[in-house]
């Protein structure tokens, strides 16, 4: 028997012996709290959607405006754009599209002590963006000039927006639980995500939040990128994942919320299936790709692509391991759409962990780059030019991987958790 | 783990069958949560002071859980999966203590949980201490998957699932907490290096 399997024999025992399981005193506090707590009815879980959007009643029902007037108001407002794009349009800093390939701006992420902070690559000293503690998330938005974050308010969790410097810092949600933030394309809305429910809230103090979709099983609780559920180049559609009776699903509406409809499930898919994970429209809006699982245990994880009907569904790689399962997760399109990145491992083998694969989307040949990191990564994604992949292991260690060459370099930033790389306008050719 | 079938004490003293409370107390019968919380919270407590290596923190990890599962327990669509549910709902409870403990950068203070009975030898003691040591040196978060898998007795699969992580990263950072765990035991091993350089471009 050798020390592994010592070790491992004895845990059990050893875990029973530090913490002897007792009733403690508590229990009857505990007993007497919960017979004051209400239970949520079982109808307000996932799972379901909203029949129609307030939205969408409110505007049926308002009082019709006079068309005349509202024409030449229309007219006026137009001419007095083009007047103020002629004037100052040279002046105007130009900001990337919301999708595809952009410039290289900053790279943030949070520190131990919950802040975030900043620094371009080869800069050896980190700049405090936002004072901590406990920010639990945060993103710029597509354009770069601005910064959402999510921080424990008095109830609840608030989600604050500034500018991508930090300043002018506005409460956009408070007191209400936030499990995820998806900035919207046009960088002036954000889609919050609590409990399967997506709601998208204009990024200004007091808005109010519009209820999009019930039952989403989707995650938006790390590398978040606005493509996870805003279709390219417009955004005028969702996508995302849900719950069905006959198992999960990916579901396409409106980006208000409306018309949900499933494009792809087991009933339809040719494949049968147990878990979806991972969707993330490709940068041009044809396609989506999504993590396959097919085994009950959840061992055994693909990464498939298929077209925005729902048509076109296939595996990306040919990977195969006759010693193990193979998980391929955590997928991101590359910013040029080319290449799909994935974290792999091979799930029966000490330790399963492999580097970060690069996946050619036409061909599916597939390479490895960087290093491994035992432990996986706490976070990682694309950089905007699509040259780099920039990955934070467990230990913190931030470093950056060279597409090209495969090779990682590391500036010696230490992160606590998740890292954004910020957009910026592409540099003028 | 699920525990279909299994017969707990009721409050009034019969055996009961474990799915047929949940089932009761989805419906919102508070008494058949009180028997499921009390053949529960034993386990629970102790799971929440091996993560949290404090007390009250895992009776406030503890408390809470069991709000969050009498208020959501009628979104629980499988009553067989009660138990790794509640499991799911303590783990996620205590690492968010940990966290907060953490960016608050309170120090607090560590409350032993090694209680040396008089029967104990003391290659026994020492060995527990030692135990306690390497289980405090870990993350909390690498500390969760061990308690899951050694104490609460979750599969791997589960775990991976309750924590939202890939069952590859489970799988990892279990790995990684009992070479560090062995570390600290000085049950040497060989070890790999975390961060090992592959070859750019090389087919994977």
């Amino acid at each position: 028997v050798s020390t592994r399997d010592r070790l491992e024999h004895r845990l059990p025992s050893r875990l029973e012996e530090l913490a002897a399981p007792r009733t403690p005193s508590y229990f009857d506090d505990v007993i007497h709290q919960t017979a004051r707590t209400r239970q949520r009815p079982g109808w307000s879980f996932p799972e379901r959607w909203l029949p129609v959007s307030v939205l969408t009643d409110r505007l049926a029902t308002a009082p019709r405006a006079p068309m005349r007037a509202v024409a030449i108001a229309a007219l006026l407002l137009l001419a007095l754009a083009a007047i103020i794009l002629v004037a100052g349009g040279s002046r105007q800093s130009a900001v990337p599209a919301p999708f595809g390939v952009a410039g290289n701006g900053r790279i943030a992420w949070l520190d131990a002590s919950g802040a975030i902070v900043t620094a371009r690559v080869g800069e050896a000293s980190p700049s405090v963006l936002v004072p901590g503690p406990e920010i639990q998330q945060f993103a710029f938005s597509p354009d770069g000039t601005r910064l959402a974050f999510v921080r424990p308010g008095r109830i609840g969790m608030d989600v604050v927006v500034s500018a991508a410097d930090g300043s002018d810092a506005v409460v956009v949600s408070t007191g209400r639980p936030v499990a995820g933030v998806v900035w919207a394309p046009d960088s002036r809305s954000l889609v919050l995500e609590n409990n399967g429910t997506l709601s998208r809230v204009e990024a200004r103090e007091g808005a109010t939040p519009t209820v999009l979709a019930k039952g989403v099983t989707d995650s938006f609780e790390r590398n978040v990128t606005p493509a996870m559920l805003f279709r390219p180049p417009t955004g005028d559609q969702l996508a995302y994942l849900r719950s069905t009776t006959a198992g999960p699903a990916i579901a396409i509406a409106n980006a208000d919320g409306s018309n949900p409809r499933d494009i792809l499930s087991p009933a339809t898919a040719g494949l049968a299936f147990t878990g979806l994970g991972n969707l993330q429209w490709s940068p041009d809006g044809t396609r989506l790709a999504v993590t396959v699982t097919q085994s009950a245990d959840g061992s055994d994880t693909r990464v498939y692509v298929l077209n925005a009907d729902g048509t076109g569904f296939r595996r990306v790689t040919t990977l195969e391991r006759p010693d193990s399962s193979i998980g391929e997760n955590n997928s991101q399109w590359s910013p040029d759409g080319r290449s799909i990145a994935m974290q792999v491992w091979f799930n029966d083998l000490q330790p399963p962990t492999q580097p970060i694969t690069v996946a050619d989307v036409a061909t599916g040949a597939t390479r490895a780059v960087g290093s491994v990191s035992i432990d996986g990564f706490m976070s990682w994604g694309w950089s905007p030019d699509a040259a780099s992949i920039i990955v934070v292991p467990a230990s913190g260690r931030i470093s950056l991987i060279d597409v090209a060459t495969g090779q990682p370099h590391s500036d010696r930033w230490q992160a606590a958790a998740g890292v954004d790389w910020q957009r910026v306008a592409p540099p003028a050719p | 783990m699920s525990n279909p079938g299994n017969p707990l004490p009721g409050i009034d003293g019969a055996a009961v069958d474990q799915r047929d409370l949940v089932i009761r107390a989805k419906g919102g019968d508070h008494d058949a949560f009180t028997t499921l919380a009390g053949a529960a919270i034993a386990r629970l407590d102790a799971a929440a002071r091996l993560i949290l290596r404090d007390g009250e923190l895992a009776r406030d990890a503890v408390q809470d859980t069991l709000v969050r599962a009498w208020r959501d327990l009628p979104g629980l669509r499988d009553p067989d999966r009660f138990d790794v549910w509640l499991h799911r709902i303590t783990v996620h409870a205590c690492l968010d203590l940990a966290r907060r403990r953490r960016r608050r950068s309170i120090e607090v203070e560590l409350t032993p949980i090694v209680m040396p009975s008089v029967a104990d030898s003391a290659p026994d003691i020492a060995e527990r201490q030692l135990l306690d040591d390497a289980l405090e040196l870990l993350d909390p978060g690498w500390r969760a998957i061990v308690v899951m898998h050694f104490y609460l007795g979750m599969p791997m699969p589960d775990i991976a699932v309750a924590l939202r992580i890939p069952l590859g990263t489970a799988k990892s950072r279990l790995h990684r907490a009992l070479r560090d765990m062995r570390v600290t035991l000085a049950e040497p091993e060989p070890l790999e290096d975390g961060m090992e350089p592959v070859r750019g471009g090389q087919p994977a």
